[in-house]
């Protein structure tokens, strides 16, 4: 069996912020079901908790929100990316990748590299 | 900044909770209907697919919550959650409130009123050596059929029609005096300015004229010369006068030839014949700025505020001028505001040990409630929190009764106590503090306790 991950603090934002950059606007159970798909069911995410992150982004004006029809003309509220939402992706997204290269060193080094 | 644009937006948010917890509701309901779909398409019943989908959805009360948390104010919110709630719970418990916000009314306001009393009356008095035992005569009568013609002086109007004042005429004072058989002895002066001209030199002083038995009476001897006596004040004396300290030293450098020089007052010569200790104010004024320069006989009136009538003052009786301070065994007097004084504070103190009774009380009864949230992991300031809530608003209750009931008590006083304001802000406002304080502590440190009950003894309690 597959061991399934807790989401990290912190980075359900970002892939939230992901999503919408590479998808457009979405509703919260598509986003939800987008960071599912693309973890390869290996995340496990309550989905709810992904409303409480929504807002926060919101309130910090990273992405917007409005009312509209879902594909089977529910009311769902649909989420895009916003131009401050896309400057915070930028800067999030060199952070990971510098904490993801220097994590990355520390594993490829062998003792006698540093002889 | 952008913590800036999250703080607006709570506020906000806070400013219409209801929309918040409306827009998550709604968003709830539409992602379980999607994902609820996306079962049912994928084969399963109806009824499994909508348990499937809350399921995954997760802990609806913990993600709502944590929503609320985000999108508005907790802190606030929760101390007017708690506020409300301690109103509801006294609002449940009529009696316990009014006895409790009554004894702290009752208590603020009896000890505001009479320390405001006690304090004008026992600390508030002249620099002079049997201070305690003077008092400044006052008269009251009707305003409209007062018995004076020309009241040169203070004149202020009661409630009730009644107007009182603190001037007498010359003749009156001497036949108070002169009939006075109880009230030990009558001083009369009267405060002045005038334009008093020292070699070349000319300014305006404050002078003040008194009954030959000023010094003897007041117990105030100069510290250079000699005092007014019964000889300065006829009318064909000498025009004599003592001058203040301050006065000695700013116009004269202290010099001991002072004694024997002349100065004039509204164009009188007069004789300085003494010089007044430091620190004495005069009869009329403990404030220091308010010393009079100088001091001479009354027997000068005529000559140096001579009336425009050239009538004197001294005979006039429909002139009424002259303030009286009388002496005599009040002792009996401050001995009962004294122990008035310490009945307040005893009377303060019993509201303190009622209201700690009152509230340890109900916290005792409230001792199961508080074991079972102690056991259940409720967070220690969480169970003290609304004990502590409950004490605040009783207080305050307390406060603004005990305001009113003051005013209310200043109004009937008034009536009784020349010039006396009951209702002196420092003591108003350090007798509330002091309430305040005691009915925290009387409700925390109840609480305290029972917050520190062994959980299993509170639930063994029922």
């Amino acid at each position: 069996m597959k061991q399934r991950k807790d989401v990290q603090q912190g980075t359900l934002a970002l892939m939230v912020l992901k999503t919408l950059d590479v998808l457009g606007p979405l509703h919260g159970y598509g986003i939800a079901r987008r960071i599912e798909q693309i973890s390869g069911d290996l995340l496990f995410v309550n989905q709810g908790t992904l409303y409480p992150v929504l807002l926060r982004l919101e309130q910090e004006g990273a992405v917007a929100s409005d009312w509209g029809p879902s594909e089977n003309n529910r009311r769902a509220r649909f989420y895009r990316l916003t131009r401050a939402g896309h400057k915070l992706l930028d800067a999030e997204k060199r952070d990971w990748e510098q904490t993801a290269a220097i994590i990355a060193r520390f594993f490829e080094v062998k003792a006698e590299d540093l002889a | 900044m952008t913590s800036l644009k999250r703080f607006v937006a709570r506020i906000r948010n806070f400013a219409a909770s209801r929309r918040g917890d409306e827009r998550l509701r709604e968003e709830m309901e539409s992602h379980l209907a999607m994902q609820t779909a996306v079962n049912i398409s994928s084969g399963m019943p109806p009824a499994e697919a909508r348990r499937q989908a809350v399921l995954k959805f997760g802990a609806a009360e913990s993600i709502r919550e944590s929503y609320h948390a985000e999108s508005s104010l907790p802190l606030i919110e929760a101390v007017l959650r708690d506020a409300r709630y301690a109103v509801r719970k006294l609002w449940k418990s009529p009696c316990f409130a009014a006895v409790a916000s009554g004894s702290l009314a009752l208590a603020i306001g009896a000890n505001t009123t009479v320390f405001s009393v006690a304090k004008q009356i026992l600390y508030q008095r002249l620099a002079v050596p049997n201070a305690s035992n003077l008092r400044l005569l006052a008269w009251t009568g009707t305003s409209e059929h007062v018995a004076v013609h020309h009241v040169h002086g203070d004149y202020d109007l009661l409630p009730g029609g009644l107007a009182t004042s603190t001037v007498f005429s010359y003749p009156a004072y001497q036949q108070l005096r002169a009939e006075n058989r109880v009230l030990g002895d009558l001083i009369a002066f009267r405060e002045a300015g005038m334009n008093a001209t020292i070699g070349e030199r000319a300014e305006r002083v404050l002078a003040e004229m008194v009954s030959e038995n000023y010094y003897r009476v007041l117990g105030v001897q100069p510290e250079l010369g000699r005092a007014i006596g019964a000889a300065d004040d006829t009318v064909s004396s000498r025009p004599v006068a003592v001058i203040s300290d301050v006065f000695w030293d700013r116009e004269f450098g202290r010099s001991p030839a002072v004694l024997g020089e002349s100065i004039k007052l509204n164009d009188t010569p007069v004789v300085i014949i003494g010089v007044n200790p430091q620190g004495f104010t005069g009869a009329k004024s403990t404030i220091p700025s308010e010393t009079p320069n100088v001091i001479v006989p009354l027997a000068l009136q005529p000559i140096l505020t001579p009336s425009t009538d050239g009538s004197s003052w001294l005979t006039n009786p429909a002139q009424w001028w002259v303030n009286i301070l009388r002496s005599g065994a009040l002792a009996m007097r401050q001995f009962n505001m004294t122990l008035l004084s310490v009945f307040a504070g005893l009377a303060l103190l019993l509201a303190a040990i009622g209201i700690y009774g009152v509230i340890a009380y109900s916290v005792t009864q409230r001792a199961h409630e508080i074991g079972v949230r102690m056991a259940l992991g409720a967070k220690r300031r969480d169970v003290l929190q609304p004990v502590l809530n409950q004490g605040m608003v009783l207080a305050g209750l307390g406060i603004v009764f005990g305001i009113i009931g003051a005013l209310a008590l200043t109004r009937l006083l008034q009536g009784y106590l020349y010039r006396v304001k009951p209702t002196d802000p420092l003591t108003l406002i350090s007798t509330c503090a002091l309430v305040a304080i005691v009915a925290v502590l009387a409700s925390y440190l109840p609480a305290r306790r029972a917050a520190s009950v062994d959980p299993l003894q509170a639930l063994r309690c029922e």
